[in-house]
């Protein structure tokens, strides 16, 4: 029976956005930003997220010019079948790599804390599996999956923050943008790779019942992962100290082992809270998984028929690109190296699109 | 291939109907195309030829009231009043019409309307209506000289009387339970709710078993498009004999083949007015003392009825706790399994160590020896049901002594892992409905496997399984997990919480209710406090 309830609803554009911006970043996007600008690694975050938000603006405004069609679909109508299609390939390139690097990232880090006897292809193989089965029970399923695990996740991130404020040392983020101008706006570009998952807007819009506080929501759907990476950042800086933050893997986790639990039950909360930064990972590895079988669909004219062979069929790929890289520290070097197409689609192309689409209908209007 | 297939599927429906309509013509080839004839005799003698001359079914032949008319009555003693039948049917025709007329011919009409004291009859002249009027109790009144009769209801089932509820009690609540008659059911429901818009839709179900069974909503809350899905899936069932509540369910559901409950069932009157008044629709079997709930969603299956008898902050609490329970249910042992063979570190080293100790004489790994515990788990409480109550107490001594007691001393199972084994019996019992208690049960296991090869990170994959599993199954056009989502916030207040019922106004809006306001006024000092 399809009834209205198969569309998504203003609030997820929160809920979807926040989830799939929040990724394996969250484990160690400190360590990378204070690696460029040192202790003023926040406000770099801050404006990278800034520039998210103008980013995220522009999709709002390509989304809600085809209110019936979703990216790919845009994508093809704006910049024409091959230009379109050029486009549409480096973005499905862009997101599968993306995923794969997350299932690397994060696979690595559940071994280092969690399962070290485990082989890592399993760990790997069974992530990919789980999240091909969101991918496969569709949009409205993993609407309502975030839905439920939304305040988890919120109440984890908020909790180990004001966990940590009493052990923060304010000296550590002293001065602020002392002579360190230039190097915090080398670190806007990658934080503003933090926040790739605000594209993800482009792909749920067509399905979601849509009124004017949708934009707003979207914005908070924006702004919350923001002043998350914000504060985890200057917290982090705040214990550790620039000098140490730098020697740490994943700091995040390094963070949860600092925190004393007062009269605690668990002594090692560091593994506690891994478990439930699982599924951070999760969310934002679905949205980005969910991205690219659209992308293939549309770029292959695959009929929906055919659907779930793509979604299956994406498994094994993730698989080998995942493996195809070395294990080891190395692997969380390669974001970065993805990282320029990323900037080059969320910074220019989508705003491209977005300002040719708005002059096109508007052409087609006053003809 | 999709094409083919439902080419095949359709000519094998069409086969298949076949057959089945040849089979039932040929039961009832006879009584379909027959009428009543003017000869009572040869009336009651058809009646009975198609009724298998079995032994309860009675006749009674004689003269009108002071006339030379025929006429015959006949029923089945064993379903039918028989003292109402001479009292209110015989003994008018014989007797007390006789001041009406002196003459030698009365017309069908003056019979009907004057002569008989019963209060619900009705002209009937097919064969088929009139058998299926008789197996159902009523009885036929046949006249001499007319093609038509009289049938007369005089249904008298015997069962039970209204008792109290045995597998959902309630602490403050009311007592009354379903009985297995229909009309006792909805006379339950008719006095809790004096609605006029109550309706009670009637249908038949079975080919052969014909049983009664009452759609029950309220119009103008229901949601239409619920009401005819419904409606169509009911008509579709084509089933022989008679069905259960349960299998009427199952063939009723999209997802006949889901491990959770599609629906909910009851035997509680007020738990069904409550859920009708919401605008969701019940369904009522007779024969069944228990009656279908639909559409459902897992916090409904957590709603017990002493939420709403109590105040709104202790109900929440203990609303809260049965979702830790359902919680504990499922995943205590796999996260014992978990945290013992891949995280000791998560606990407190004291902690750790004296389960370490408590285990070193244990010749099982720990999953075999949760499987183990399992498994005894699960016959004990097969036996439990299955036992004469009289030896009842055997199994609490069996399970008690013998296997908490000795298997620990004999060194073959950890004391730890009876506890842990305990506390999730006991949680699973304090889920309020038994076949989500059931479900994690048999979630159990899968778990126990998870947290064996995976660890904490497998528990967490299967609790994202089982999410993504409930956020995709449907109750009749309604999402599982439905009041926890952002689609209606005002959901959330009968959830998993209990907020204070002045403060549900509205009904709940995943039904999408026609009238969804519930509460006009804001009473907070009224009598509704709670």
């Amino acid at each position: 029976m399809k009834t209205n309830t198969d569309r998504l609803n203003p609030i997820q554009a929160m809920t979807l956005t926040t989830t799939s911006i929040l990724s394996v970043e969250i484990l160690r996007s400190q360590q990378t930003i204070a690696q460029i600008a040192g202790q003023d690694a926040w406000i770099s975050i801050a404006l990278g997220g800034f520039l998210s938000l103008a980013s995220g603006m522009a999709c709002y405004l390509l989304a809600s010019l085809y209110p019936d069609k979703d990216f790919p679909e845009i994508n093809l109508d704006v910049a024409g079948k091959f230009i379109g299609r050029l486009l549409l390939l480096a973005f499905s390139v862009y997101m599968i790599l993306y995923v794969s690097l997350s299932l690397k990232i994060f696979a690595q880090a559940l071994k280092m804390f969690l399962l070290d006897r485990t082989p890592i292809q399993s760990l790997v193989l069974f992530m990919a599996i789980v999240a091909g089965y969101a991918v496969f029970k569709g949009l409205y399923t993993i609407g309502g999956v975030v839905d439920i695990i939304f305040p988890f996740v919120m109440i984890t991130i908020i909790a180990i923050i004001l966990l940590s404020i009493p052990k923060t040392n304010p000296i550590y983020l002293k001065p602020v943008m002392f002579d360190n101008t230039k190097d915090i706006l080398k670190g806007v570009l990658p934080s503003f790779q933090n926040f790739t998952g605000f594209s993800f807007i482009l792909y749920f819009f067509s399905h979601s019942d849509n009124t004017r506080s949708s934009i707003f929501w979207y914005m908070a759907g924006i702004l919350i992962p923001m002043v998350l990476y914000i504060s985890l950042t200057a917290v982090s800086i705040g214990v550790f100290g620039v000098k140490d933050l730098l020697t740490l893997i994943f700091p995040t986790l390094t963070l949860l082992k600092e925190i004393e639990f007062p009269g605690t039950f668990l002594e090692r909360l560091e593994a506690f809270g891994a478990v439930l930064w699982i599924v951070i990972v999760f969310a934002s590895v679905v949205s980005f998984y969910y991205m690219s079988t659209r992308n293939l669909v549309v770029l292959f004219s695959i009929k929906s028929k055919y659907l779930k062979y793509v979604v299956w069929g994406l498994i094994p790929v993730f698989y080998f690109i995942a493996m195809y890289q070395e294990s080891g520290i190395l692997v969380l070097e390669y974001p970065q190296r993805v990282s320029p197409l990323q900037t080059i689609l969320g910074l220019l192309v989508i705003p491209t699109l977005a300002i040719t689409a708005f002059f096109k209908k508007r052409k087609g209007r006053s003809q | 291939m999709p094409e083919r297939g439902n080419i095949m599927a359709s000519i094998f429906r069409k086969l298949l109907n076949k057959k089945q309509s040849n089979a039932e013509n040929r039961d009832n080839a006879d009584i379909e195309k027959l009428q009543l004839s003017g000869n009572i005799q040869d009336n009651l003698n058809r009646l009975k030829n198609i009724m298998s001359n079995s032994g309860d079914i009675k006749t009674r032949e004689f003269n009108l009231a002071g006339s030379n008319m025929k006429a015959a009555v006949i029923f089945i003693g064993t379903l039918a009043n028989e003292d109402m039948i001479h009292q209110h049917i015989i003994r008018p025709l014989i007797m007390e019409s006789a001041i009406l007329f002196h003459k030698n011919q009365v017309n069908f009409e003056e019979i009907k309307n004057s002569m008989i004291s019963a209060g619900n009859l009705k002209e009937a002249a097919a064969f088929d209506d009139i058998v299926l009027g008789i197996m159902s109790g009523d009885t036929l009144l046949t006249i001499q000289g007319f093609a038509k009769g009289l049938l007369i209801e005089s249904k008298e089932y015997q069962g039970r009387t209204v008792g109290e509820p045995s597998l959902e009690p309630s602490v403050k609540g009311p007592q009354e339970a379903f009985v297995e008659i229909l009309k006792i059911n909805i006379g339950l429901i008719r006095r809790r709710f004096r609605d006029p818009n109550l309706c009670i839709d009637m249908h038949r179900i079975g080919r052969r078993a014909k049983a009664d069974l009452a759609i029950v909503f309220v119009k103008g809350i229901v949601d239409e498009n619920l009401l005819s899905n419904i409606k169509r899936k009911l008509d579709t069932i084509d089933i022989d004999g008679s069905a259960t509540t349960i299998q009427l369910g199952q063939m009723m559901t999209e997802r006949p083949n889901s491990v959770l409950p599609m629906y909910q069932t009851t035997e509680r009157p007020d738990k069904v007015v409550s859920a009708i008044s919401e605008g969701r629709v019940a369904i009522l079997l007779d024969g069944a003392p228990n009656t279908i709930i639909a559409p459902v969603t897992l916090p409904m299956l957590m709603q017990s009825p002493d939420d709403y008898f109590e105040g709104w902050f202790g109900a929440t609490i203990i609303r809260l706790s049965r979702y830790v329970a359902l919680f504990i249910s499922a995943l205590f042992p796999a996260l014992y399994i978990a945290i013992t063979s891949f995280h000791p570190g998560m606990l407190p080293s004291n902690l750790t160590l004296s389960i370490v100790r408590t285990r070193s004489g244990v010749p099982f790994p720990v999953i075999i020896e949760a499987l183990l515990m399992e498994f005894v788990l699960e016959l004990l409480l097969e036996a439990g049901i299955r036992l004469p109550r009289v030896v009842g107490q055997t199994v609490s001594i069996v399970g008690g002594l013998v296997i908490g007691q000795s298997a620990v001393q004999a060194g073959i199972v950890s004391p730890i892992m009876v506890i842990i084994i305990s506390v999730t019996a006991l949680s699973s019992f304090s889920i309020p409905s038994y076949s989500l208690g059931l479900v994690t049960r048999i979630a159990r296991v899968p778990f126990m496997i998870l947290a064996s090869a995976f660890g904490a990170f497998g528990v967490s994959m299967g609790l994202l399984i089982s999410l993504i599993y409930l956020v995709s199954l449907k109750s009749f056009g309604v999402s599982y997990m439905k009041p926890i989502s952002t689609d209606h916030p005002s959901d959330w207040k009968d959830s998993t919480i209990r907020a204070p019922l002045w403060s549900m106004k509205k009904r709940p809006q995943m039904l999408h209710p026609q009238d969804i306001i519930r509460l006009k006024r804001r009473n907070r000092s009224g009598p509704n406090e709670n």
